[in-house]
């Protein structure tokens, strides 16, 4: 039996999910990413860009499928242009395209994925059964994947990345061709991915509902560089829009109420905005002004732009 | 006049049966087409589009049956995913042909603002063929509105375009509704859907299951209580006056918030804030939950599976 | 499930709760060349038609009992009918003739078999799949190597061994002939692999280049036939270049392996040498497409 390479595990304070210093590729005269810098470490982060940000190549490099031209790439801990032969044992990528091959069955796939990244055969043949249930997959594990639709392809791919236990994994349009249910029934599973299961996750989508639901951080990519990156409940609506209230019932009498508390009020997104940091001054103006003006309350949260607002303006 | 009507439509293919009873009017302004895979939707629009003829029942597209008068073409705009394009054409001679054929009175001007329109106005005259995938959606997509149609059917015009792209067309059929035009789009991203058609026809398995605007039908399904996420300080004390009170049928917490079960929820909202000052507790938020579309469609395709997965 | 089994959940006493969800594997994890193993199993496997039906099986098989008829039908016979008919088993089917009279079944073998290999992955794009959480590509061409390479001795070098095998059980003093003729041994895989590696890999070479099984097997016949007839058609028209019999590309192997044996040099029109050359041309053209191919930053 042939020793892997022996690495020796980082320290837990010093390890980073993902780390990146300066990374640049070009492929002919087109730079795919100019000096990108990264240091990741939320369970869940999303990677968002328009077409021809980066991502997918920031992605391939993460998966040390290509190398850069400059720069350092630390995934785990480990130097991904160096060891890419240990990283890609620890790493589940769920590609974007289709991989899977037609003429073998669900279970053969994730079985021989499984020995491929070092699992004994009985191991392997144990743990493709369980992820294939994780996955929603049991019943239909012994038939041949060219029969299959394309929620159940999908599910396919996620089982082969996570069949071998991975510590990260990296999603690419997960719920590509999915109707409505099988787009909730995947965002759940990969919610659960980083919150139950352990497994820290990277996400690109195109849907933004996609990250939002999933991630506990995002990095956007525009034209080769990072334009933000951070976690996501850091980056909703801006302190100061205000309050916004939806409700039905007489409105004038509670504009008029919440100026007689020096509460100023306007009308807008549906609703009343009242202007001011929502803090308990605010909200306990509010609240009393609705008793007394007898509206029946509907809604009630901070005004401004939402998160999804955040993310298309970053994006470019 | 309903520029689109299927009456009492049923298409089988061989032993499959695509749609089964079809029966709906279109209004002007947007309306969404949702439904699970395979329960129809494609169908639909090719029975719209005039690509194909119902096995029963009557389709009327701006008053007329298509097969018996082709003229009805020129005011119909269609962009389907599975077309092809022919990739040596430039974009502009793409929808600029198609404007042609559909009548379009200036047809290269016509391309020329439906491009921009879509946001292809840099690329308009590069190859089809070295298209991405987003881009040759949005062609179609052109394509589709070049001749200034009165009724447009679109097919997952979203795939494949990025969040930016995205949030633009959707604007755009926003638009397209606003000018009274009538637009049947399908997808499966809920919220975008919800964003841009105010009313809704929901498939599965082939049957017409709900149509109209999505509030509505929340309102018709009335053995679903309305939940409502409330956050506040001491939120159990406020759930324990709610409870009290008869305004709510349940309380429940979760992610560090109360979800409640209301069947009146107009009068919770009014006797909310009078129980919270009275008790002493800050409210801090408050938000209607699962009367978005994305709930209604749960909740119907549950009820019509009703024993299964 | 972790190596050591599902952690109880909650224990009373007397009841249990298990916990049986995913966990993370935290037992043995074997090294590349178990990957290497792997996918050369599988791909020999389904390459003679495992888990795909009883048609893709029945070609692959019947090539190779095909392959063993003439060793089965001299040691029946022989078996048959003793020594009445006086035949020696050694002169009856020598070695050296073996490979040329089932020339035609070894080149369809590799036909059918080596775009199994590699085709199905390149159209499904399963390639990318294998080459970006499991295996690099030097792994994963070993092993599709590999995979071609031993079920093609299965018709190049088996059936020698079972001939040499039957002619022990009949011999009156097995060890002496053992003794004697050992060399012969050696010369069978010699001329096995010699033939395995040269079919084997014109074979993937083709294969690299297409998804399409049909496409590859076409092409494979056509490089190696055509030139094989066009040397007949010059070798008439010209009359006695018998070097021309090097581009006959279908049973140039052939050829050469029949060096091995010192009975049968005689008959061979070129020598080992010119044989060797020629040989190490057409595998070193074939290990160079496979090996651009698969090169790091090409689509293979």
């Amino acid at each position: 039996m042939e020793p892997s390479t022996h690495i020796a595990p980082p320290a837990p304070s010093a390890a980073r999910l993902i780390a990146t210093d300066g990374v640049v590729k070009r492929f002919g005269a087109v730079t795919a990413l100019d000096g990108v810098t990264l240091a990741l470490d939320a369970a869940a982060t999303g990677l968002l860009g328009v077409n021809g940000a980066g991502k997918s190549t920031l992605m391939r490099i993460l998966l040390g499928l290509v190398r850069p031209d400059a720069g350092r790439v630390e995934v785990l801990g480990v130097d991904a242009a160096r060891h890419r032969g240990e990283l890609r044992r620890r790493l589940g990528y769920m590609p974007e395209r289709d991989c899977l091959p037609l003429e073998m069955t669900a279970r053969d796939l994730v079985v021989h994925m499984a020995e491929l990244r070092g699992l004994p055969r009985r191991a392997a043949v144990l743990r493709a059964s369980e992820v294939l249930f994780q996955v929603g997959l049991e019943e239909e594990r012994s038939r041949l994947i060219r029969t299959f639709s394309t929620g159940m392809r999908q599910r396919t791919k996620l089982a082969q990345a996570l069949v071998h236990s991975p510590e990260l994994v990296v999603l690419d349009e997960p719920t590509n061709g999915l109707d409505p249910s099988g787009r909730e029934e995947m965002l759940s599973l990969v919610r659960r991915l980083s919150s139950e299961l352990g497994i820290a996750v990277m996400l690109s989508s195109h849907v933004l509902e996609d990250v939002t639901r999933t991630c506990d951080a995002v990095v956007v990519l525009r034209e080769g560089r990072v334009v933000t990156s951070g976690r996501l409940d850091a980056m909703e609506g801006v302190a100061d829009r205000g309050l916004l209230v939806r409700a039905t019932g007489d409105l004038d009498r509670f504009a008029a109420a919440l100026g007689a508390r020096g509460l100023a009020a306007s009308r807008g997104d549906g609703g009343v905005v009242v202007a001011g940091a929502p803090e308990d001054a605010l909200l306990d103006g509010v609240r009393d002004a609705a008793a007394e003006s007898g509206i029946a309350l509907r809604e009630l949260r901070p005004a401004g732009p939402t998160l999804e607002d955040a993310l298309v303006e970053a994006l470019g | 006049m309903s520029a689109l009507v299927f009456d009492g439509v049923s298409r089988w293919y061989g032993d499959t049966v695509a749609l089964a009873d079809i029966t709906f009017a279109l209004a002007p302004g947007v309306t969404g087409l949702l439904g699970h895979n395979g329960a129809g939707k494609s169908t639909a629009l090719k029975l719209g589009a005039g690509f194909t003829r119902p096995s029963a029942g009557s389709v009327r597209v701006l008053g007329q049956d298509l097969s018996a008068s082709p003229a009805a073409y020129r005011r119909l705009g269609i962009a389907h995913d599975r077309d092809a394009l022919w990739p040596f054409l430039t974009a502009r001679a793409t929808v600029a042909l198609c404007a042609r054929l559909r009548g379009a009175r200036d047809p290269e001007a016509a391309a020329g603002r439906a491009l921009a329109e879509v946001g292809l106005a840099e690329v308009a005259d590069r190859r089809v063929g070295g298209f991405s995938h987003g881009m040759r959606q949005r062609v179609k997509l052109a394509q589709a509105l070049a001749h200034e149609p009165e009724l447009l059917l679109l097919d997952e015009p979203l795939n494949g375009l990025d969040p930016a792209q995205r949030r633009h067309i959707v604007e755009l059929i926003m638009r397209l509704g606003d000018e009274g035009r009538t637009v049947l789009v399908s997808s499966h991203v809920l919220h975008e859907v919800e964003r841009m058609a105010p009313r809704v026809l929901v498939l599965v398995n082939g049957h017409l299951v709900a149509s109209g605007a999505t509030p509505a039908i929340r309102d018709l399904i009335a053995e679903r209580p309305r939940s409502i996420r409330l956050r506040a300080d001491d939120a159990r004390g406020l759930g324990r006056e709610l409870i009290g009170a008869g305004l709510v049928e349940s309380v429940r917490f979760e992610d560090g918030a109360m979800v409640v079960e209301a069947g009146d929820v107009e009068r919770l909202g009014r006797e909310l804030p009078r129980l919270a000052r009275d008790a002493g507790v800050r409210l801090r938020r408050m938000e209607p939950v699962g009367d978005d579309l994305e709930s209604v469609y749960a909740y119907l395709n549950e009820r019509a599976r009703g024993v299964g997965r | 499930m972790s190596a050591s089994g599902p952690a109880p959940g909650a224990r009373a006493a007397d009841a249990e709760i298990r916990d049986v969800r995913y966990d993370t594997y935290a037992g043995e994890r074997r090294g590349r060349r178990a990957a290497v193993g792997s996918l050369a199993l599988r791909g020999a496997l389904r390459s003679l038609g495992a888990r795909r039906g009883w048609k893709a099986k029945a070609v692959p098989i019947a090539l190779v009992l095909l392959a063993m008829g003439p060793a089965v039908i001299v040691l029946g016979v022989r078996a048959l009918f003793g020594d009445q008919t006086g035949i020696d088993l050694t002169e009856a089917l020598p070695f050296s003739g073996y490979q040329a009279i089932i020339g035609v079944i070894i080149l369809l073998f590799a036909g059918i078999t080596t775009p199994e290999l590699l085709c199905p992955d390149r159209r499904d794009g399963t390639l990318e799949l294998y080459l970006s959480t499991a295996v690099s590509r030097a792994e994963y061409l070993a092993g599709r190597v590999i995979g071609a390479l031993a079920p093609l001795l299965l018709v190049t070098m088996v059936p020698m061994l079972v001939l040499y095998a039957g002619i022990l059980v009949f011999e009156d003093d097995p060890i002496g002939y053992l003794r004697e003729n050992w060399a012969d041994l050696p010369r069978i895989v010699g001329a096995g692999l010699v033939l395995a590696v040269y079919y084997g890999l014109v074979g993937l070479a083709v294969s690299s280049l297409t998804g399409r099984r049909a496409f590859a097997i076409g092409g494979y016949l056509l490089l190696l036939v055509a030139p094989t007839v066009l040397s007949g058609l010059l070798q008439e028209a010209v009359g006695g270049a018998e070097e021309l019999d090097l581009i006959a590309f279908s049973i140039l192997p052939i050829g050469f392996a029949g060096h091995f044996f010192p009975d049968a040099a005689g008959d061979i029109p070129n020598t080992a040498a010119q044989y060797a050359a020629a040989y190490l041309v057409v595998v070193a053209a074939a290990a160079a497409v496979l090996l651009h191919r698969f090169r790091p930053g090409g689509d293979g």
